[in-house]
Order: structure tokens, then C-alpha cells, then sequence
């Protein structure tokens, strides 16, 4: 009777033992973690205007704005200046490049109208880009367009854009209609 | 009837009876008495031993694959942290004695190991490392929070859970939604989960 008995146990022994094959005094996991940022550039914050005379700023989209200047003549018919300055807040969290171009090189008549020496039919300006890192001009009588050199380091802050149209009291008065040109600011990783 | 002819049950019965009074009767050679007694010692060791199964992962925007967990909604459109929270889950884990849990953070945050991952002027201007939180919960233990904006590189949390337990083991992760842009670049780090012998 005894005999039968201890034998029962010793398989029930080893039965448990078997059943702990794989198991381990001590268990652990290795987890990585892991998030990729992608390089990129952006707005983050749509232009607003901080200080004009003459000039005023409409924002359709971060991406797309207005710049309208109520008076455009004097009242002899010519320009009769404006300024306006603009901030926004970009970042680019890789080397970047940043450029400013004039579509026109000038605000040019939308419209055709016959041409006339006694009148003007476009009008200069000039733009400054301000920004941490350095600055760029643009100007009617000199360049259409301009870049940085590609900058080795991330940047967040305030870009600052100037537009200036002066004031032209001795110049030929300007032809009547709608002057248009689309100034485009370019923020965008360099490689 | 010759006895080959008997009924062979009949032949074991009578070899079993013979070896009981045998052993029964041996300690009673030399101490003769009306009475006798053994006495049997059972034993069985039950090993220490932890079981903790294959994990299951649960969260948005969030990928998980053979112990790697990426955050695939890493950023906003803002280049700002995105506020995420992964949930790891090893079902019944089991450990039969009272074990020692530890988190263990091998860098103390998510970080980018890119050496051009600089910032130029304002060094809060950037993100360039990722902070998180970890939380782990075993049935009904709760260890310490994890929390890499309090703690270095390779530091830990332990918890002495206080016997055998049993239940899902559950991390969770978390990253919180950022304010400053995210240099470019992989950010990353290890936890070690461990459940073992107290030290």
C-alpha cells in the first residue's frame, strides 16, 4: 500500500518538473522605442502685420496672403507710397534654405492698355526678409530674386518681411488699372 | 487440479500479500511488540520560475513589431511633439515567488544620435531629446512611474511585489504633446522590463 502510494507522489514530482521546462527564475524584454521626425519646414503661425502706412495685409491661408495698398496714386496720378511689415513664424528643424523671389521683378498692370510714354505702367519696390540668420533684399531696381546660402542648423523664430513701395512726387503719373506681382518667400530643408 | 492449472489472477494475488507482511514484519525481527510503525517522508521542490508570454500592443499611430515600438505620429504639422501612449501587454504572467519588478531606461529619454542634431543660439528652441513616461502594472501591483524628465541614463524603478502573482503585466508609454519643434532626425531608446530575484 505504502509502495503504490510513493510511487504516485514521485510522478507527481516529476510531472511539475516537466511542466517547467521553458520557464525561468527571472523573465525580461528589451523594448525600443523609437519616433522618426522627418525633416520639414513650415509656418507656424499665419503672417500678421505689425506696422503699416498705406499697406494692408489679408491672409487667405498660412501659405497664401495679400498685400493691398488703398492709395496707390497721389493725387496728381502718382504712386504715392506705402510700407508694411509683416511677421511670421517659421521653422525648419534641419539645415534649411530660404530665397525671395518677385514674379514680375515690379507690380506690372494686370491689364493690357495702350502704351503711352507720357505714363508709367509699373512700379517698384523692395523687399527685406529679416530672420535669425541673416537678412535678404530684394529691390525692383537691382534683383528679382535672392537667396542664403544653405544654413547647417535648425531654426525657429520670427521672419520678418518688409515691402516698401516709395513715394514718386516728381515721376510720370501712372496709367489707371490694377498692378499686380506675387512675391514669394521659399523656406524649405536643403538637402 | 495441478496448480499450472489454477487461474493465473489467483498467482498474483497471493504474490502481492507476501511482500506487504514482508517489509511489515522486517522491523519487528529484533524489538517483537503488538505494534509497529514506519514513517515516510514526501517531498518536492517547487523551483522559482517567472512565465511571461508573448506580448500584445495596443495604440494609435503607433507600430509595434518584435519588441520594437515605433511612434509613427511622431510629429505635429507644427514639427511639435505628438502626444502619444502605447500599452504593451504580456497576459498572465506568472511567478511563483516574490519577485523584484524593475523598468530600467538605458539612455533617460528618446534621443536623436545624429551629432549634426544641434541647435544654434536658444538651446530650448529644439527638442533634441524626447522624454516619456512608463507605468507598469501586474494584476494588481503598480510599480513606480518611469518618468525620463526626472531620471538619468540607466536609471530604474523597482518594486518588490510581495509574493507569487499572477495577471497581466501591462506597460504603458507615454509621450506628451510638445511646445518646441523636434530636430530632425530618429530619436530613440531602450527599456529593460525585468521580474526576478530580489536583490
Amino acid at each position: 500500500m505504502f509502495c503504490v502510494f510513493t510511487t504516485t507522489i514521485g510522478l507527481l514530482v516529476l510531472l511539475s518538473l516537466s511542466t517547467q521546462a521553458g520557464a525561468e527564475q527571472k523573465q525580461g524584454r528589451r523594448l525600443t522605442l523609437q519616433g522618426i521626425a522627418p525633416a520639414a519646414c513650415g509656418l507656424t503661425l499665419p503672417p500678421r502685420e505689425t506696422n503699416a502706412e498705406n499697406m494692408q495685409l489679408a491672409t487667405a491661408s498660412p501659405g497664401e496672403s495679400s498685400i493691398t495698398m488703398p492709395s496707390l496714386l497721389d493725387a496728381g496720378g502718382r504712386v504715392a507710397g506705402g510700407r508694411i511689415t509683416i511677421e511670421m513664424n517659421a521653422v525648419c528643424n534641419t539645415e534649411y534654405r530660404v530665397g525671395i523671389s518677385s514674379r514680375s521683378g515690379r507690380l506690372v498692370l494686370a491689364d493690357t492698355v495702350p502704351e503711352n510714354p507720357a505714363f508709367a505702367d509699373n512700379i517698384g519696390y523692395r523687399a527685406t526678409l529679416d530672420w535669425g540668420a541673416g537678412s535678404l533684399r530684394l529691390d525692383s531696381a537691382t534683383n528679382v530674386q535672392a537667396s542664403a546660402s544653405p544654413l547647417n542648423q535648425p531654426y525657429h523664430g520670427v521672419m520678418r518681411l518688409v515691402v516698401e513701395v516709395d513715394p514718386a512726387p516728381d515721376a510720370r503719373p501712372n496709367q489707371a488699372g490694377l498692378y499686380t506681382d506675387t512675391l514669394t518667400i521659399e523656406l524649405g530643408a536643403s538637402h | 487440479m495441478t496448480n499450472k492449472h489454477r487461474p493465473q489472477r489467483h498467482l498474483g494475488v497471493s504474490f502481492t500479500i507476501i511482500v506487504t507482511l514482508s517489509t511489515a514484519l522486517a522491523p519487528q525481527a529484533n524489538a517483537a511488540s503488538d505494534r509497529a510503525s514506519s514513517s515516510f517522508t514526501l517531498k518536492g521542490e517547487a523551483k522559482p520560475v517567472c512565465v511571461m508570454p508573448a506580448p500584445r500592443a495596443a495604440g494609435s499611430g503607433v507600430t509595434y513589431n518584435e519588441g520594437v515600438i515605433i511612434f509613427d505620429e511622431f510629429l505635429q504639422p507644427d514639427l511639435t511633439l505628438n502626444a502619444g501612449t502605447v500599452t504593451i501587454t504580456f497576459p498572465a504572467t506568472m511567478c511563483n515567488y516574490n519577485t523584484m519588478l524593475s523598468l530600467t531606461t538605458a539612455s533617460g529619454a528618446m534621443r536623436n544620435r545624429d551629432p549634426a542634431a544641434t541647435v544654434a543660439g536658444d538651446a530650448n528652441s529644439f527638442l533634441t531629446e524626447v522624454d516619456y513616461t512608463a507605468s507598469l502594472t501586474w494584476g494588481s501591483v503598480s510599480m513606480p512611474v518611469l518618468d525620463t524628465s526626472q531620471l538619468g541614463a540607466g536609471a530604474a524603478v523597482e518594486k518588490i511585489v510581495g509574493g507569487a502573482n499572477v495577471g497581466d503585466l501591462t506597460l504603458t508609454i507615454k509621450t506628451e504633446g510638445g511646445t518646441v519643434p523636434v530636430v530632425r532626425g530618429l530619436y530613440d531608446d531602450v527599456i529593460t522590463l525585468d521580474i526576478g530575484p530580489a536583490h
